[in-house]
């Protein structure tokens, strides 16, 4: 499905409360454009200061409501499985951003800054939520993220371990192109671009269908659009240092074997049919969403690589 | 009980690691990923090095080194960092208070993730080739007895 003019015009200069109200499918085929139209680092950024909303402006006590009154523990329990791979990984791309910063064009520096804000407020709308509406207390940011680690598989620590042993890479060695490529990989392609993408359509498809969170719906719809402005941007650094040297592509195949071996395990079982989606579906949207992001990037996989997503278990993971 | 950095510490570290998981934790998580980890093992060739970068005084080395063949580990020792910098196929180092957290339970995960744990050599994509064999050698680890080390 192709959004239409309209709807990109109502996705791009909704407010807060307007993301409430727009439909979360619509702004994630926002995010696919062709690699010829994708928008500029400094373009980016002025959406940026358009589209920034404040997460202290969510009042959450409705959702507090449908969550005591209104959910079954079942479904719950299945969210809570899924949310909590966002509340981690939000922390852990925010965390791992900043030695990007060193290596890459003047422009994509003015934006990377905003991208970095940005997942700091998404640290913030997960642990408001945990707080105001599941109920979890605690003094900071990390106790809230001790409460929640339960609920995710060690699984989750493949791709964002990964993540946090490629940023010590870069911090390291900023400038090597081959780094700066495994770090985009993973963290653009794969974490933002597929996992997240994918994940939280899962969840705000059930807020949505079933008319419960009307607060996490609002923020977290909000969140997608700030993440299509960050997949954007990787995709336009991705593709530019493939046009500096075909050769990097070596690097994304070779950190996406990997991250899909990896991706191959897990060690626990998520229920999703009480939030009305099945496993295939979800591993469906993976290989949809991956698919899309390498053609954004002009980018193929070797054939070796079917077998390998045939054998995907969906990390319920995003940041 | 064997104390920190020590032979008979590294022994059992070795031990442990070949008879990993005992059958509780190995009923804890479904069978697929016990059977990931089975399917990278013959993989895993070389040694690993886990090093303390601060460590006390008192210890015989500040690094525990295994060598493994196809998963197997057939030796475990105890050297200096700069022993296993030469010889590693991948070194992980962590602080003296990190590694006593690890011992104290903390999350074997998060001890990757947090970069409690860094790895110091080796390629990173091949590591994390076999991620899960990693962790849960962290984790086999973990259930050794030791008597750690009182800082100064």
């Amino acid at each position: 499905m192709t959004v239409t003019a309209s709807r990109i015009d109502r996705i791009e200069a909704g407010d807060l409360q307007g993301m409430g109200r727009t439909d979360i499918d619509d702004v994630l085929d926002y995010v696919h454009v062709p690699t010829a139209h994708l928008p500029g680092y400094l373009e980016l950024y002025d959406r940026y200061l358009r589209q920034r909303w404040n997460v202290n402006e969510l009042d959450f006590s409705v959702d507090r409501a449908d969550w005591t009154d209104r959910m079954t523990e079942e479904s719950r329990q299945s969210f809570l499985a899924i949310a909590s791979g966002f509340h981690h990984g939000e922390r852990q791309v925010e965390a791992e951003l900043a030695p990007l910063l060193f290596g890459i064009p003047e422009d994509y520096k003015v934006f990377l800054t905003s991208h970095l804000e940005d997942e700091a407020r998404h640290t913030v709308f997960f642990d408001r939520f945990y707080r105001d509406v599941v109920g979890i207390q605690g003094d900071g940011i990390m106790d809230i993220l001790d409460a929640s680690w339960p609920y995710i598989q060690e699984t989750f620590v493949g791709p964002f371990g990964l993540l946090s042993y490629l940023t010590d890479d870069l911090r390291l060695h900023p400038y090597d192109k081959h780094i700066q490529m495994r770090y985009a990989t993973t963290y653009m392609i794969w974490i933002e671009g597929v996992l997240a993408l994918s994940v939280m359509k899962i969840t705000l498809n059930y807020a949505r269908d079933f008319k419960v969170l009307p607060a996490y719906y609002t923020g977290f719809t909000a969140t997608c659009r700030d993440e299509a402005r960050h997949v954007q941007g990787g995709m336009r650094f991705v593709r530019q240092l493939l046009d500096e040297d075909p050769a990097y592509v070596k690097d994304i195949h070779d950190t996406l074997r990997t991250l899909l071996t990896m991706a191959g395990a897990r060690s626990g079982i998520v229920y999703y049919e009480p939030l009305g989606w099945s496993e295939d579906r979800v591993k469906a949207l993976f290989a949809d969403q991956l698919s899309k992001k390498l053609a954004m990037v002009g980018v193929s996989l070797p054939p070796e690589f079917e077998e390998m997503l045939s054998m995907v278990k969906p990390t319920l993971a995003g940041g | 009980m064997p104390g920190f950095m020590t032979t008979e510490w590294a022994e059992s570290c070795m031990a442990a690691v070949n008879v990993w998981p005992p059958a509780e934790r190995r009923s804890s998580k479904l069978q697929e990923f016990w059977e990931w980890i089975d399917a990278v093992r013959p993989t895993v060739h070389g040694r690993l090095a886990l090093s303390v970068r601060d460590l006390p005084a008192g210890a015989g080395g500040d690094t525990l080194v295994f060598d493994f063949d196809a998963g197997k580990a057939t030796s475990a020792a105890i050297v200096e960092r700069a022993v296993a910098d030469d010889t590693a196929t991948f070194l992980l180092a962590g602080s003296y208070d990190d590694w006593r957290l690890m011992f104290g339970g903390y999350d074997v995960g998060k001890m990757v993730m947090y970069r409690k744990l860094m790895l110091e050599k080796g390629d990173t994509l091949e590591f994390f080739m076999a991620a899960f064999f990693w962790t849960e050698l962290l984790a086999a680890i973990q259930t050794v007895p030791v008597e750690l080390l009182v800082p100064a």
